[in-house]
């Protein structure tokens, strides 16, 4: 592990802004495509909106911890968003079709799509009450 | 997000400026869906001030397309920069939506 950073924020839409600016800052001197430099911000603004709105149902009472890590060994970028709210259960997810989404003329599910096209691991964990969800980019 | 809006002859034009996230995708489907009520058949989007979008944005978009052919209306963004592009790509969402990469190519096709 060589350097961790962390924000944490209350559960309203409009936090997502200052989100994706803390990751895009603390990408900035990565040696990095801008191309992935947006798709991993891409994916944590997808898991941090899930998680306001299905996990904590945009309370503005309720928060979310993000972690960010530099990590060498294997080497990449981990993170981690705690909360505690609703879990999610991500063993019982099952990736939508698109052409589905086309016909259901449905405006949602295509998050977690993306955030399973960019990130390498993805994992939820419920543990002493909250949750934690992982998610790591390879950049080797 | 701001959004801005030009109507011309045959076609209007949503011109989007800014980031297109779970928030400001609200603001979108209320545009869109008010030009589709008020008869609009031919609506043109504007990508090219617009520098990142997330699934609640595509979502937006996804949701019309249905709409959109039943109608008989066509729904055409052009001018997206490479990061916008990309995350059309990502879920193969440029094969379904009508994109150009210029206006006079969209304004073509009405």
């Amino acid at each position: 592990m060589l350097e961790t950073h962390s924000i944490s924020f209350n559960c309203v839409l409009s936090n997502l802004k200052m989100v994706r600016a803390f990751v895009r800052e603390e990408l900035k001197d990565k040696e990095l495509s801008l191309l992935t430099k947006n798709h991993i911000v891409l994916a944590i603004d997808e898991i941090c909106a899930n998680l306001i709105v299905h996990s904590n149902h945009s309370d503005e009472n309720q928060s979310i911890k993000l972690k960010m890590e530099l990590r060498s060994s294997p080497r990449g970028i981990a993170f981690e968003l705690i909360e505690k709210g609703t879990p999610f259960d991500y063993s019982s997810y099952k990736e939508p079709k698109i052409e589905d989404l086309k016909q259901n003329q449905s405006k949602g599910q295509m998050g977690m799509v993306l955030v399973r096209r960019i990130m390498d691991k993805i994992e939820y964990i419920h543990q002493d009450d909250q949750n934690i969800c992982r998610l790591f980019k390879s950049l080797a | 997000m701001n959004i801005n809006k030009i109507k011309e002859s045959n076609y209007s034009i949503l011109e989007l400026e800014g980031e297109l996230d779970a928030l400001s995708a609200i603001d979108l489907d209320d545009q869109i869906s008010f030009l589709l009520d008020d008869g609009e058949i031919n609506l043109l989007i504007s990508l090219e001030k617009l520098s990142y979008i997330s699934s609640a944005g595509l979502g937006v978009f996804m949701s019309y397309i249905k709409e959109i052919e039943t109608r008989n209306c066509q729904m055409i963004l052009f001018d997206l920069n490479e990061t916008v592009q990309s995350t059309f790509e990502i879920l193969g969402l440029h094969h379904i939506i009508t994109i150009t990469q210029t206006k006079t190519e969209a304004i073509a096709r009405c």
